[in-house]
């Protein structure tokens, strides 16, 4: 007979009798249920994902150990609640609900979660209902993420992305503003480069600029015509001897330049001069090599004008010969009044009287006057003709000097001038002209007496300084002003000064002595001081 | 050994609904008063009860648990709606409401289930459905063969309130009304449940 029970019944309220057997299963499930029972609790305790049981009309009727701890609500106090309590979307849970239902799940709807506290946490929700064996719907499990930390990593990403958007919105409008700024301004250059190219372009003479690394940059359209230079010179690293003389550039070219004068010194410019053939013509050009100095003063390079002295040349040219045709023309009529006045006042031509031969001595006067300018305008024509002929010869200074001085004696005495003449310790040999030195030195003493009060000295001095003799005529007289010095050699001129005193000359005299001497291979100077006196000198080689 | 503390109670009770006794009360009286009614244990017949590893699943007397809400009453001075209260929460924490769960597909199919529920947590008493009108908001249960302790008609007020939450979903104003009651004389206990 079994044992009646009394501790371990599975159900009713009548006892009933088990065998052992039924004794020992009895215990056993119960045991594997409290095992199994513990088991969910530890497992409800350690899961860290926040679950909530509900039914079918949506009563929480579980929740696990996070769920409680998330929502901060105990369980008995969440048991038997509505589940849209929980969240801030209230009533709308009924439709996440209606479709937990009718799909079987759903995934990741975004929620807020409010707490006991009334804490707002977002969340993500998954659901998954459940079903029993006869495949009816009696609830659903929803499992609670917090994603308060991936939405405030969110927040700061997006306020990041935010701020760095606006950052890189204003940079990028800084950027178009620069670039608006920029383009204008490169417009601007643009334009003034064309203008400036413009002007170059249509410079009616070659222009050529070389940049600050020595390289050709810019040539105009007449350089490459004139020169001959094609635009592979462009960039080319010039030779910079002699402050890029004009000669380096002839090996660019297969044109051939005739370099007639140079000037090396640099002081704002170089000048030079040279011919070159172009269309059957010879045209000469004066080189004008300047610096191109920026607005910040910085060096920019060189550039080097072209002008055509050609044109100039043969309007000197047509004037000469116009000066030397009207002075042949002039020079016959003068000569026959002068030897006609001649003869009336020898009384050739019969007895004058004393008022006739006062009138006919001033025409004689002026006479010669004339023939004299005629003379020289004769000369200066020949000089810049290049028809002004040189007879050498050699000569001592005393062959040249001593029979102008005897011949100039009346002159000083007339005058009143006191002359000194110093001659050198030898009689040095030249190689001169005769005619043409005399010329000179007649001119330096004439000037010297013109502009030398009565009582006056003139110091005639002849000494060797180093290998040339140096011929000086010093006076004491009105000197000349030192805004007329540089322009002394030139032709006509003559000082404000002695133009008072001297109402005669032609202001021919120097221009021509400096032609001479320059065709000695010497030099002609000065030095002056106004109303204390001058000294005119030249030197010559002396002949070895 | 007070003889007057022993309580002449037949039946058993699960271990699940009896091992929320303690819990609730040390979570609404706290430690002190748990020890409070640990003392009350040791100086009564149910000593035995702190020497018990109550398990879920088995079977106790079901006086045990009658004392302790009688105790629980009298040293927390609990109103009877306190114990109404105390039925109304353990409820929800029991394994048995859990597997219950598996009817709660449908108020119907819940209520039509309640004895079978009933079975699971006390060995005597039968339940029966007298009425289940949902569009008229009422449901009524008979429970018969279960004349033990004014306590327990209390305790199951609380139980009715919790399980019809559950089955029903939160109502304005659910009632719990006992119509009748077998320790008064009447036949059987009746419950009716009823809202707005």
């Amino acid at each position: 007979m079994a044992t009646p029970a009394t501790n371990t019944v599975l159900s009713g309220i009548n006892y009933y009798y088990m065998s052992k057997d039924q004794e020992y299963l009895a215990e056993s499930l119960q045991d594997d249920l409290e095992n199994l029972e513990r088991y969910i609790q530890e497992y409800s305790l350690f899961l860290p994902l926040a679950i909530y049981s509900i039914n079918p009309v949506g009563i929480i009727v579980d929740v696990n150990h996070a769920g409680k701890e998330l929502a901060e609500f105990e369980e008995i106090e969440m048991i038997g609640k509505e589940i849209d309590v929980l969240f801030k979307e209230g009533k709308k849970i009924g439709s996440y609900l209606e479709e937990i239902f009718k799909n079987g799940s759903v995934k990741n709807q975004e929620l807020t979660l409010i707490t006991k506290k009334k804490k707002e946490i977002p969340i993500r929700i998954s659901a998954s209902i459940r079903k029993d064996r006869e495949d009816n719907i009696i609830g659903c499990f929803i499992a609670v993420h917090d994603i308060t930390e991936i939405k405030k990593f969110q927040d700061k990403l997006e306020l990041k992305v935010k701020q760095r958007t606006n950052e890189l919105e204003k940079a990028k409008n800084k950027l178009f503003e620069t670039l608006k700024e920029t383009e204008t301004a490169k417009a601007r250059v643009e334009d003034e480069k064309d203008k400036t190219f413009a002007i170059i372009s249509n410079f009616i003479d070659p222009i050529l600029i070389i940049d600050n690394k020595e390289k050709l940059s810019i040539f105009n359209p007449k350089a490459k015509d004139i020169l001959g230079f094609s635009d592979k010179l462009i960039g080319q690293k010039i030779d910079s001897a002699n402050n890029y003389s004009i000669t380096n550039f002839t090996k660019y070219t297969n044109k051939k330049f005739n370099i007639l004068k140079t000037n090396f010194e640099f002081n704002d410019s170089v000048e030079e001069e040279m011919e070159v053939e172009y269309k059957g013509e010879t045209i000469t050009y004066k080189i004008i090599t300047t610096k191109i100095i920026g607005n910040k003063k910085e060096f920019l390079g060189l550039m080097k004008i072209f002008n055509d002295l050609s044109r100039e040349k043969k309007i000197n040219s047509l004037k000469s010969e116009f000066v030397s045709i009207a002075a042949h023309q002039l020079r016959t009529p003068l000569s026959a009044i002068k030897w006609a006045i001649r003869m009336v006042l020898d009384g050739d031509a019969g007895a004058i009287n004393d008022e006739q031969k006062d009138l006919l001595t001033k025409g004689f006067i002026s006479n010669e006057r004339m023939i004299r300018l005629v003379n020289d305008l004769l000369n200066v024509s020949r000089i810049e003709e290049g028809r002004y002929g040189f007879n050498f010869e050699e000569l001592t200074m005393s062959q040249i000097c001593d029979p102008l001085v005897e011949g100039m004696e009346d002159l000083f005495k007339k005058n009143e001038i006191i002359i000194d003449y110093i001659k050198a310790n030898e009689d040095y040999k030249v190689y001169v002209d005769r005619e043409r030195i005399r010329i000179v030195l007649q001119n330096l003493l004439e000037n010297a007496v013109k502009y030398t009060q009565r009582n006056g000295r003139i110091v005639l001095t002849v000494k060797k300084v180093a290998d040339k003799i140096k011929v000086s005529v010093k006076d004491n007289g009105v000197g000349i002003p030192k805004k007329d010095q540089e322009k002394l050699f030139t032709k006509f001129f003559r000082a404000q000064n002695v133009v008072r005193i001297q109402t005669d000359g032609t202001g021919l005299g120097l221009f021509i002595a400096k032609n001479i001497i320059d065709k000695h291979n010497g030099e002609i100077g000065y030095v002056s001081e106004e109303g204390k006196g001058s000294e005119f000198y030249f030197t010559i080689p002396i002949k070895k | 050994m007070n003889k007057e503390n022993k309580l002449d109670i037949p039946g058993k009770i699960r271990g699940a609904v009896f091992k929320e006794d303690f819990d609730y009360i040390e979570e609404y009286e706290g430690k002190a008063g748990l020890s409070k009614l640990r003392e009350a244990l040791m100086v009564s017949e149910y000593r035995e009860i702190l020497n018990t590893d109550i398990k879920t699943f088995e079977w106790y007397p079901l006086e045990w648990h009658v004392f302790i809400l009688i105790k629980s009453k009298e040293i927390f001075n609990w109103t009877d709606d306190d114990v109404v209260n105390f039925g109304y929460r353990v409820t929800k924490l029991t394994i048995f409401l859990k597997l219950y769960l598996k009817y709660f597909f449908s108020a119907e199919k819940a209520i039509s289930k309640a004895n079978e529920y009933w079975q699971q947590i006390y060995s005597l008493g039968d339940v029966v459905v007298v009425k289940a009108d949902l569009r008229n908001r009422i449901v009524i249960f008979k429970i018969t063969n279960f004349k033990i302790n004014k306590i327990l008609c209390l305790v199951i007020r609380g139980y009715l309130r919790s399980v019809g939450e559950m089955i029903l979903g939160k109502k304005e104003n659910m009632r719990i009304i006992e119509n009748k009651c077998e320790l008064n004389g009447d036949p059987c206990h009746e419950y009716s449940i009823e809202w707005d």
